[in-house]
């Protein structure tokens, strides 16, 4: 007979930002994302599906598809003056691109019921659309690469994790319609802003009190901060028989301009066999707001591992 | 598998080979670390050539300090190779000299447990 002692974790399985822990090694993991808020007489809604692999203990591997209605073809007409950002009007649901993110945990310090992980990420975007505020995403909005550190401290049930990282978003060339109906639409290049981005997320199992089976359900409850700090956004114009221009910053609007925020993040989540996650939460306002949405947002999360013997 | 202490037992079947380090191996494949693995052996299963070390299925075991005890029915051995205890553990076993050599090619270092 032999018997061996693990540590283990649950509650650091935050619903909207990662841990510094990895998935197992050899698992496939998939995870469904889907985000939506009202802005005036449309829904807005995207979506994102993640497989999820790991390639060793300490490192993991995700690669995400988004979509949404975040966007149109074009930037707005009279953009960056004016309809920045553009509320209420019809957008297409589309396909928006894919996203690689990859995670190495390089710090571990595991005690019994108790444990402190580091790690380091880095990610790659090739979404290209026509994203109308300063504020870029990765996974969604702009193309472009981020790195960031990532620190995670479990004890008993109560985990914390803080996250810190950089964007560096890549330049968007499209057009705009004219306002003028018999000109050609403007070409139109959007640099979006350098941005640092930061979490601080807690989370707490409240079910079960005492762990007897993988197969009791879980429930963890999550209170998540989460935010950015961009700078301004640059744009250049070609209009119709004029060379290319750079417009000014102190002519944009607020959406367009340096700025920072905090949103709260309050959330439940399920857990049934030690496997299947099912998360929601609720984004609002904390400090300040961000442009790339109205509050709240609603999130939903579902998450699969398959094992492979 | 005491999911409170996190703790597994595993019974193995009778003249069973286990590989203790793709135990720990397939613990922290899954992201776990282990604590510690111990193992409760019958001496007289094997083949003991000195007192500090014996064979059992082409696997040699070396006591790490001390002499095994030649009359008590069980050794509750706890290993001390890297991977297969804390850190710490690991470190305050490490730099001991060894004690013997059964001359096998898979060797496993151990204390006794308490």
């Amino acid at each position: 007979m032999l018997s061996l002692a693990q540590t283990g974790q649950a509650q650091e399985l935050f619903p909207n930002t990662e841990p510094a822990s990895n998935i197992p090694k050899g698992t496939l993991g998939i995870r469904f994302m889907s985000e939506f808020y009202k802005e005036s007489n449309q829904l807005r809604n995207f979506n994102g599906l993640r497989l999820m692999y790991g390639l060793t203990p300490k490192l993991s591997i995700y690669l995400t598809a988004a979509s949404s209605n975040h966007h149109k073809e074009k930037l707005p007409e009279e953009f960056p003056y004016h309809n920045t950002p553009e509320r209420g009007v019809y957008k297409p649901y589309k396909f928006n691109g894919f996203s690689l993110y990859a995670k190495y945990r390089f710090l571990t310090r595991d005690r019994t019921n108790e444990h402190l992980r580091m790690a380091a990420y880095a990610e790659a975007s090739a979404v290209n659309t026509a994203h109308d505020e300063g504020e870029p995403r990765l996974m969604d909005d702009t193309k472009g690469l981020g790195f960031g550190l990532i620190s995670t401290y479990l004890k008993n049930k109560f985990a914390v994790s803080l996250t810190a990282g950089i964007i560096l978003p890549g330049k968007f060339s499209g057009v705009q319609v004219d306002p003028i109906s018999s000109l050609p639409d403007i070409p139109t290049t959007v640099q979006y802003p350098t941005t640092i981005n930061y979490s601080l997320s807690f989370g707490y199992l409240v079910y079960p009190r005492t762990y007897r089976s993988y197969k009791q359900p879980n429930i963890n409850l999550y209170c998540e901060f989460m935010g950015k700090y961009y700078g301004d956004v640059r744009v250049w114009l070609t209009p119709y028989n004029a060379p290319e221009y750079e417009i000014r910053t102190s002519y944009f609007p607020k959406a367009l301009q340096a700025g920072f925020y905090v949103d709260i993040v309050p959330g439940v989540q399920l857990i049934l066999n030690s496997n299947t996650r099912i998360d929601f939460s609720t984004q609002l306002q904390f400090v300040k707001l961000s442009y790339a949405r109205l509050y709240p947002q609603f999130n939903i999360g579902l998450q699969h591992y398959l094992y492979w013997k | 598998m005491d999911l409170a202490n996190t703790r597994a037992v595993l019974k193995l079947k009778p003249n069973a080979t286990v590989a203790f380090s793709q135990v720990a191996k397939a613990v922290t494949d899954a992201g776990f670390s282990v604590r510690f693995i111990d193992a409760d052996y019958k001496p007289g299963a094997g083949e003991q050539s000195q007192t500090t070390c014996f064979t059992y299925k082409n696997t040699c075991y070396e006591l790490a300090k001390g002499d095994l005890p030649a009359s008590v029915p069980v050794w509750k051995m706890r290993f001390v190779d890297k991977g297969m205890i804390d850190p710490v553990s690991y470190k305050k076993y490490h730099n001991l000299p060894a004690t013997a050599d059964c001359h096998c090619k898979t060797a496993y270092r151990f204390v006794l447990a308490d």
